[in-house]
């Protein structure tokens, strides 16, 4: 004590080390004192405090959750963002094979896997049930096309439902024409993305599957039902 | 009592943001005195009814905060002033009083002479001395020294600069020092005031 003492000269270092609880001068006991555990009288308010603690409306485990939710958020959305763009690539990938070859949704994918080697001759069968059953697709081909699309991806639905629409008009000529498999795809269905698909099975899997993949494949069945349909 | 570890106090914070009771407790133990002490420098005697209003506000927004304990001791003490603020303009009865806030803390300052009922005498004496510095002085050296902030947390409650609080103890701490008798002359005199505190934790200094 005696050796810090000069109570009135206080340079401004070591009353920083007073404040921060450091000893080295006549003050540190005063400031120990201020700062003495507290005392009985000092937490009379406890129960009171308790009482409004308990009664307060608590989100609790939300508040921290939400902590947790907020760090997470962005890499779950991301997560579900890639999965559901992976889900809609493959179901791009399986139902964009099938409607174009076969109506028949159900057995199409199993068809697909079993022949994926063989897309020459989905095509050729795709030709023939085209041409002979054109007035099936045509009424019916748009509801059919809507259960693919529903079971398979909502992006592509409405992207392929469209144009589908758009491009049912030219069935006619799309019939005329319908004799080149690619184009009828292109026109009648939605098939068009099975056409191209099927061109590129290689090349739809790795575009189709994503929405983008979709979106590009209908520009590009726009430009074949435009080929076409100079009739649109 | 003793102030338990800062870990241990960390962990309260968190499951008392869940709903722990027990925490709970242990957290305002650990606070209150802090938060009381500091509410006298500005409401004097009323110091443990503005600090149960801020208990009620702390209760409440508990869930919400966000920080670790050193946070959670600045946040509460932000909320003690403000209350204290509030409890100057309402004792004050202007009713529009929009007072500058030193005006309000100066005016408490003149009845803060009831601080040393709080407790013992020690710890009562330490806390009228800090008390009876400047106002802006006062509140600086006891966040710093009792609520336990850093000069930036403190000036966050204070809304000043961190440089701004560092200068304030700073000179709060010279005015003390002057204030303190004369080491050799008068050390029997200043030794009892904070002797009795210090609850053996400093034996070095007491000894001459």
């Amino acid at each position: 004590m005696s050796d810090h003492t000069e109570p009135g000269r206080l340079d401004e270092r070591t009353a920083e080390h007073l404040l921060d609880g450091a000893d080295g001068h006549a003050l540190h006991a005063l400031l120990a004192a201020a700062a003495a555990p507290g005392r009985p009288a000092e937490l009379a308010g406890e129960d009171a405090a308790v009482a409004a603690f308990l009664a307060a409306p608590r989100p609790a485990r939300r508040a921290r959750a939400a902590g947790l939710r907020r760090f997470l958020t962005a890499k779950i959305i991301a997560v579900l963002g890639g999965g559901s763009i992976l889900l809609s690539g493959g179901v791009a990938y399986a139902t964009g094979n099938f409607p174009g070859q076969s109506p028949e949704p159900a057995p199409s994918p199993s068809q697909h896997r079993h022949e994926g080697t063989n897309p020459d001759s989905i095509p050729a069968t795709h030709g023939s049930p085209d041409t002979g059953s054109t007035p099936t697709v045509s009424p019916s081909g748009t509801p059919k096309r809507q259960k693919h699309g529903k079971a398979t991806a909502p992006g592509q639905q409405k992207k392929t439902a469209n144009p589908n629409a758009t491009k049912t008009p030219p069935r006619g000529s799309e019939n005329s024409n319908g004799s080149p498999p690619g184009s009828n795809s292109g026109n009648g269905n939605g098939n068009s993305g099975n056409g191209n698909g099927n061109n590129g099975n290689g090349n739809g899997n790795g575009n189709g599957n994503s929405g983008n993949g979709n979106e590009k494949s209908e520009p590009q069945t726009y430009v074949t039902t435009e080929a076409n349909p100079g009739a649109q | 009592m003793a102030r338990v570890e800062e870990d241990e106090l960390g962990r309260a914070l968190r499951a008392a943001q869940d709903g722990d009771e027990e925490s709970f407790r242990m957290l305002y133990r650990d606070v209150q005195p802090r938060l009381i002490r500091f509410a006298g420098a500005l409401v004097g005697g009323d110091a443990e009814d503005v600090t149960s209003e801020a208990w009620l506000q702390i209760a409440r927004d508990l869930p919400s905060f966000r920080g670790d304990l050193d946070g959670f001791r600045g946040w509460t003490a932000t909320i003690t002033r403000h209350r204290a603020l509030d409890h100057l303009r309402r004792k004050s009865r202007r009713p529009g009083s929009d007072l500058p806030i030193e005006e309000l803390v100066s005016m408490a300052a003149d009845t803060d002479t009831e601080v040393d009922a709080l407790d013992g005498i020690a710890t009562g004496d330490a806390l009228r001395l800090i008390g009876e510095l400047p106002p802006d002085q006062a509140e600086a050296v006891l966040l710093r020294v009792v609520v336990g902030l850093d000069a930036k947390s403190a000036g966050k409650v204070l809304g000043k600069r961190p440089g701004a609080v560092r200068t304030a103890a700073y000179r709060g701490l010279r005015r003390l020092a002057e204030r303190l008798p004369a080491p050799r002359e008068d050390a029997a005199d200043a030794r009892p005031l904070v002797r009795g505190d210090k609850s053996g934790g400093t034996g070095a200094e007491g000894v001459t």
